[in-house]
């Protein structure tokens, strides 16, 4: 590719253009904010030009020279990965084990082989998922201004100031301290917020211009440039006893990640965890490839990488209980993971509740009780279970008492709709003892800032509550400590007798107090009353808390990781009723029941409504959403044409709160975003087949495939 | 990147006025009505050639009457009101009303007119094949030739395309009102906001004196460049009891040719479900004339 810019600023009004090679080389997987020297995707961003106004900068586009030498193109991942695949793909830094392998994982355990050959049954299915958009209501938008120390201020839509900070620092080669992030609130993301090439660009232009740029993608843009939900293609081999226990499982997955490895490589495990934490399997074998194709990179959409193994396990399972002629939810409880049993990775599990989760599913849609026979409407049942792992990596917070009693809280939290700011504000109002509306959320007034909030991953892997929350707590014991010292010192009682309640210090064995404003001293910054300012002499009231997720990785040779993988698993489960029309094959969703165990439910309203969401979005995957490639092009960039399930699709969901508490999270909490999208399209596709007795192994399903099913075995 | 990016607005205040724009603007100028399929059509790129834009929202074209028991819908006339007029309930045109309730989502409901759905000439839009199975009448004006009436047989041509000239604007629909007559409009979707993947019209008419159909218009829709009529179905029920079996034997002979594949729907799923559409308008239609 070559591009000549030389006429980009005949227009008056255009600040500053850049393309790839203005950049620093790529250092890593990642995209690159524009493409560098090549474009290896359709809708690659090539240019950028910063005007005084977009028809200017339009106009400006227009006048620059692309010229663009065709090179062969791979899109199909089964053909990347062949030893002489036409085209290789590879990044700096990276050495492949394979043509366009951009990651490998193997998990290994007993011996598959030879229990395969013990089985009495050996059952093996291919199933496959679509690229979907994540279709949040807000495309990628980010404004940027230099500041006076050479540094940038980046606004705009990231799902966490720190991520964007240090990814920006590593396009931009600058020292992260420079780099600025807030982030106010979302209009929901779900996993397309997650990478910052995009806000690169803007943090770049308006440095080069000195002038505030916004950059502000399209839907459609949004749509093919900036990242999709992996598609993947999973075959699963397995050998069952006629009892109905599995005895050995082997999987083969396969994610196309497109071109680049972004966040596809290091997300690659969340299909081992998936795979890992439901079934209680002796021998087990799992191959995992994120493959580099020439398409628009894969990019996490709410629960990545596990969604994809739980529809197809799901999937086999039911296939498997049809073979051995067993109810699905009996087969399901022969084979399933229990507390205190040890799972394929070596993990002791703990405060999941699989059964108890299948249990009260089944118990909500009257499993078992036949539907009234109908003419035209076929009506069926089905099951799914499924888990969710939590977050990596380190979760800061502060918390600051003030004269008045208030206590504000300094963390990264970002509110893209799910009612982070009133969990974490409850959080800091229980340990206080104090109404919620004594709580202020630094964030939720000057939104989440990278200079002056902790540490965290933003809003990714459903953390917020249960990392950065549990950091909230931390913070507030020391904060609280630091009161009981300063008020042990003027009640001459030892720290370990005091309690904090509604503002006030309490001896817990007599009846002395004071309360937290007497704590302060009085004194004027001004000769005026008006100016009299409290302040705490030696030590601030100012608690700081720390938590630090570190996982094991998986050693490929031993097959087996050297850590934990998830610091827990959340257990969801899910009963579909559906109606299939046998003529058209049509799908009515009657009703889904869907439990989710989040160790405790701090706003049990707001678990219910992240049921309910995750439950809708599964839906419209199951049964619409399909972004159509032709030639590595998205064919369907528009409402028009990329179909998804509105509020008049939607049948009743039933949301079912268990809670085995977590000992690691805030008060036994677990991260409640993700989990509950995992196990709808398995459930429903169950379901169909128990109505009109087809199997469908490709999302979406559509009525299409249903009749087309359904006349293959008339 | 959107290119329509029209620098004339006009708003006439007359017919005679706004044929005169039409015709002084020629093919640089489009009509806008409820600014609907104009917003998706230019994201397309579909009107780059545009520069002016004529909005008919002065001409009082919003209106539904009857005479002589024909139904007459104002070219500007909404979806929305055709769904809530109590004037458009005869079994005759009744399938206008049922077309115009089943469109979604409510925002396009409110939005789009009749006449805009009609001179789209986009064949799976659901006003089309409802208006050539109820057989419809257009009336359409020009500077020059003044008025003139299309039936609905010859005012689809092509895509996007219909027989109106680009100095030629629709300023009324007229539904014909016939004695023992039904109509129904059916549809399916892959979701409830969804164009369709196929959709059926229908209308029906019983002799005088007993039950035996007299005339039988059934119109497909996405099946093909204009919404069309299955005539095999049409010639085998003629003259015969809209009984059950009659209705199902002639659903079953189905189309005389492959019908379109789209995005969303095969070819073969097409003619896989069209009888099923067929079958459910003509009981439909059957069920509410017999009722009366």
């Amino acid at each position: 590719m070559s591009i000549d810019t030389s006429k980009t600023f005949d227009i008056e009004g255009v600040r500053a253009v850049l393309i790839g090679t203005d950049f620093p080389k790529p250092s890593t997987e990642d995209t690159p904010p524009l493409a560098y020297q090549e474009v290896l995707y359709a809708n690659q961003g090539v240019l950028a030009v910063a005007a005084e106004t977009r028809v200017i900068a339009e106009i400006a586009l227009e006048k620059t020279e692309i010229r663009y030498e065709e090179l062969p193109a791979i899109f199909d991942p089964d053909q990347a990965m062949r030893t002489d695949a036409p085209v290789q793909i590879s990044h700096p830094g990276e050495i492949l084990e394979a043509p366009n392998v951009g990651k490998h994982v193997r998990v290994y355990r007993g011996n598959v082989t030879e229990a395969f050959s013990q089985a009495d049954h050996v059952i093996e299915n291919t199933f496959r998922t679509a690229g979907e958009s994540h279709f949040q209501l807000e495309p990628l938008t980010f404004l940027a201004q230099a500041d006076p120390d050479g540094g940038v201020t980046i606004w705009g839509t990231s799902s966490g100031p720190h991520k964007t900070q240090v990814e920006v620092a590593n396009y931009l080669k600058m020292d992260p301290s420079l780099i600025r992030v807030k982030v106010g609130f979302l209009g929901g993301w779900f996993g397309s917020k997650e990478e910052s090439h995009v806000a690169a660009v803007c943090a770049a232009l308006a440095l080069k211009a000195k002038r505030p740029v916004k950059l502000e993608l399209s839907r459609e843009e949004t749509l093919t440039a900036t990242g999709i939900r992996h598609p993947a293609v999973i075959h699963i081999k397995d050998g069952v006893s006629d009892k109905g226990k599995i005895i050995a499982r082997q999987i083969r997955v396969i994610y196309d990640g497109g071109a680049y490895g972004s966040l596809s490589n290091s997300l690659l495990n969340n299909s081992v965890i998936v795979a890992a934490g439901v079934y209680n399997i002796p021998n087990f074998e799992l191959n995992g490839y994120r493959v580099y194709t020439n398409r628009v990179p894969g990019t996490p959409k709410r629960a990545p990488l596990g969604y994809q193994m739980t529809w197809a396990v799901e999937c086999q399972m039911d296939n498997l209980a049809s073979t051995l002629e067993l109810d699905p939810l009996e087969f399901r409880r022969l084979n399933i993971l229990r507390n205190d049993d040890e799972n394929v990775l070596g993990e002791i599990m703990e405060s999941i509740s699989h059964e108890k989760a299948l249990t009260e599913v089944a118990k909500a849609i009257e499993w078992g009780k036949e539907a009234e026979p109908d003419e035209i409407w076929s009506t069926g049942k089905g099951l799914a279970v499924g888990v969710k792992w939590g977050p990596a990596g380190p979760h800061q917070a502060m918390v600051k008492i003030n004269p008045s009693g208030r206590v504000e809280v300094w963390a990264d939290l970002i509110e893209n709709g799910q009612g982070i700011y009133t969990g974490v504000a409850q959080l800091a109002a229980t340990e206080f003892g104090i109404p919620i509306k004594s709580v202020t959320l630094v964030p939720f007034i000057r939104g989440s800032e990278s200079e002056t909030t902790g540490l965290s991953g933003g809003a990714s892997a459903s953390r917020q509550l249960a990392a950065v929350g549990k950091a909230v707590i931390l913070a507030c014991e020391d904060a609280k400590r630091k009161v009981a010292d300063k008020a042990a010192e003027r009640l001459h009682i030892p720290p370990s007798d005091l309690m904090i309640k509604a503002g006030k210090i309490f001896s817990k064995t007599s009846n002395h107090s004071i309360s937290i404003s007497d704590l302060f001293t009085q004194a004027s910054v001004l000769p005026s009353k008006l100016a009299t300012s409290s302040f705490v002499q030696g030590n601030d009231f100012v608690g700081f808390g720390t938590v630090l997720y570190e996982l094991g990785t998986i050693d490929n040779a031993t097959g087996q990781p050297n850590g934990p993988l998830t610091p827990y698993y959340v257990t969801v489960a899910q009963a579909a009723e559906v109606a299939v029309n046998k003529e058209t094959g049509k799908i009515k969703v009657k009703k889904i029941a869907a439990a989710m165990d989040v160790g405790k439910a701090i706003n049990p309203e707001l678990v219910r409504h992240q049921i309910i969401g995750s439950v809708v979005m599964g839906l419209s995957a199951a049964l619409a959403e399909e972004l159509s490639f032709s030639e590595g092009r998205i064919t369907n960039p528009t409402l028009a044409d990329y179909k998804i399930l509105t509020a008049s699709d939607i049948p009743i969901i039933q949301p079912i709160i268990i809670e085995t508490p977590y000992k690691g999270g805030p008060y036994g909490a677990k991260g409640a975003g993700e989990p509950s999208t995992v196990p709808t399209a398995a459930a429903v596709r169950n379901a169909i087949h128990d109505a009109v007795g087809v199997w469908l192994n490709d999302l979406p399903i559509t009525a299409e495939k249903v009749l087309e099913e359904m006349d293959a075995h008339a | 990147m959107v290119r329509y990016n029209p620098t004339v607005l006009e708003r006439p205040s007359s017919i005679n006025e706004a044929a005169q724009l039409l015709k002084k603007w020629g093919s640089k100028a489009r009509i806008v009505a409820g600014n609907t399929t104009i917003y998706e059509l230019a994201n397309q790129g579909g009107l780059d050639d545009v520069d002016t834009v004529i909005d008919l929202s002065k001409l009082n074209l919003n209106y539904i009457t009857r005479y002589d028991g024909s139904l007459h819908i104002g070219a500007m006339t909404r979806f929305v009101e055709l769904a809530s007029s109590n004037l458009t309930g005869n079994d005759s045109y009744f399938a206008a009303k049922e077309a115009a309730m089943k469109l979604t989502p409510p925002q396009i409901r409110n939005m789009a007119t009749i006449g805009g759905s009609a001179c789209s000439g986009i064949p799976f839009y659901d006003m089309p094949v409802t208006l050539l199975a109820i057989d419809a009448e257009f009336h359409a004006t020009s500077s020059d030739e003044g008025e003139r009436t299309i039936k609905a047989e010859d005012f689809f041509i092509d895509y996007f395309v219909t027989t109106l000239r680009a100095e030629e604007l629709l300023t009324e629909i007229v539904c014909p009102n016939k004695e023992r007559s039904s109509s129904s409009f059916v549809k399916l979707g892959r979701t409830t906001i969804d164009f369709a993947l196929v959709n059926a019209a229908v209308n029906i008419t019983l002799e005088p004196k007993r039950n035996r159909m007299s005339e039988v218009r059934i119109a497909l829709g996405a099946v093909a460049a204009t919404p069309i009529r299955a005539k095999s179905a049409e010639d085998f029920l003629i003259g015969q009891e809209p009984s059950r079996e009659n209705i199902i034997k002639a659903a079953s002979l189905g189309l005389d040719f492959e019908p379109s594949p789209s995005l969303h729907a095969s070819s073969k799923y097409k003619k896989r479900v069209i009888p099923i559409l067929v079958r459910d308008a003509l009981f439909a239609a059957v069920n509410r004339v017999l009722r009366t």
